[in-house]
């Protein structure tokens, strides 16, 4: 970050998706090109236009939290727990003192299940059923609050609402809690779980979701001439970023460099991009400018790439008039994960730092002939990539744009 | 309902709020200092005894200590003496 500061490092990742339960794992099925759409099976879909989602089988949060604290928290929570709680075990024992410590979070539907059990149930549809836990569990902030309760961080802790790029701009905010000192660490990323019958009625009536039911596994396919709308999906994915000082105070491993953030804004639409991509333009040349970077030194472009007829033509003509026609290897990694909305920029943001690891682009999945309006060079399979900073991208409804760049360090 | 049906409810809804094994759930135990009672558990347990017997006063468990307590409580307003 160019802004003068402390340089703010990685150190330890976190995640719980449908792809996996560990960093790993996540790059393993990415390199699979395996997506994990499924058919729903924990609610009727009847009606709905949409029967299958990427979905976490299993959650066992005895690992975490007592069974009285994980029934105190909505799944979204649940997620944000385990995820974050990985994650600052990945990066080891802290230094900073708590009030050095921060915590933002990002989700887009907050305590969902919660809220949707509230409304729904009991015999008062008027006014639903809510118990005393309903305003603390379906609260969006919930994930930041229980975050800070469970690992003691008395900074500051909040709360960022962007749509889908919730994730990206929890990670970019609280690299600038680190970079202008307000806290030494900050864990911070993005938990969804918001698969239930409202949500997927509502997107479906938006025209955003993919209605291939014949074949769920082959129904996220961002930039394939045959995609036709993205595949919701859950999850939760978390950074512990802190100043390189702290880092090296206590000897920690350092997965990566966050040198470039920026935010901006459509100011055009509700739900459609601005044309061109405008927006998303001057998001990506702002964080090149934050990071100090040229184009040419970006060694790939994690793009937001969700699938959707509209997202990835605007995407893809963004990028090109930001890198030059076909300049740079894009991918997407919802072809596997799905779009798990405000916890995508957070898992792509792991996945961006797992590259630079690996040295490798993780393919795109489902690409099968990538559609002629998006004329990008897509990573259709695993590439090999020279350790060289990487940017991922999100975008969320009502216009938000978020980039984050990652460098080798 | 008799007295006994009373501190089964009672008790039942104390181990299921409380997340405590049944064993712990006896008649003087401390709701807060042996269960591990806050606040919002008390709220969830006023709710409860409402959603059984109906509306309760507010202030119904501002001074119960422990589970004995309750049962009294709840035996004293569904007795009508309250």
């Amino acid at each position: 970050m160019r802004v003068p500061g402390f340089r703010v490092v990685v150190t330890g990742l976190g995640v719980r998706t449908p792809a996996g339960a560990h960093p790993k794992e996540v790059w393993n099925a990415l390199l699979a090109g395996r997506s994990t759409a499924r058919p729903i099976t924990s609610f009727d879909t009847e009606g709905l236009g949409a029967g299958f989602a990427c979905q976490i089988a299993s959650l066992d949060m005895g690992a975490y939290l007592t069974a009285k604290q994980a029934s105190r928290l909505d799944r979204m929570a649940q997620l944000a727990v385990c995820a974050a709680t990985d994650a600052l075990a990945d990066a080891g024992a802290l230094r900073a003192p708590p009030q050095r410590r921060a915590v933002v979070t990002g989700t887009c539907f907050g305590g969902r299940t919660t809220d949707e059990v509230v409304m729904l149930g009991g015999r008062h549809p008027e006014r639903g059923d809510p118990g005393p836990l309903s305003v603390p569990m379906a609260m969006h902030n919930s994930a930041a609050a229980a975050i800070s309760i469970h690992h003691r961080i008395q900074g500051p802790s909040l709360s960022v609402e962007t749509a889908c790029a919730s994730g990206s701009h929890a990670i970019g905010e609280a690299g600038r809690l680190v970079r202008d000192g307000y806290a030494d660490v900050a864990i911070a990323g993005g938990a969804e779980a918001c698969i239930t019958p409202t949500v997927l009625l509502g997107f479906r009536r938006c025209q955003v979701l993919s209605q291939r039911d014949d074949a769920p596994e082959r129904a996220s396919r961002p930039f394939d001439s045959d995609r036709d709308g993205f595949v919701l999906a859950e999850g939760a994915a978390f950074v512990v970023l802190e100043s390189l000082e702290h880092a090296m105070r206590r000897d920690a491993h350092v997965y990566a460099e966050l040198t470039g953030y920026a935010s901006a804004s459509d100011a055009h639409h509700l739900t459609a991009p601005s044309p061109q991509g405008e927006g998303a333009v001057r998001c990506m040349r702002a964080a090149l400018a934050d990071a100090g970077l040229a184009p040419e030194e970006i060694a790939h472009v994690n793009a937001h790439g969700t699938g959707t007829p509209l997202n990835d033509v605007a995407e893809a003509q963004a990028i090109n008039e930001v890198f030059g026609p076909a300049k740079v290897a894009v991918t997407s990694v919802k072809g596997v994960t799905g779009h798990a909305i405000a916890a995508a920029g957070a898992i792509e943001a792991v996945t961006a730092v797992l590259s630079l690891q690996e040295r490798a682009i993780p393919p795109t999945a489902n690409l099968d002939h990538v559609d002629p309006r998006c004329d990008v060079d897509v990573v259709g399979r695993v590439r090999p990539m020279t350790p060289r900073p990487v940017m991922s991208n999100s975008f969320g409804f009502g216009g938000h744009n978020a980039t984050l760049i990652f460098s080798p360090c | 309902m008799s007295e006994d049906d009373i501190e089964t409810v009672v008790r039942e809804h104390c181990v299921r709020i409380l997340k405590v094994d049944p064993c712990r759930a006896t008649g003087d135990a401390l709701l807060r200092e042996d269960l591990e009672a806050d606040s919002l558990d008390l709220a969830e347990l006023h709710v409860a005894l409402e959603d059984r017997w109906g509306p309760l006063p507010r202030e119904t468990l501002a001074d119960v200590r422990t589970v004995g307590d309750v049962i009294a409580k709840a035996r004293l307003l569904l007795s009508g003496s309250v």
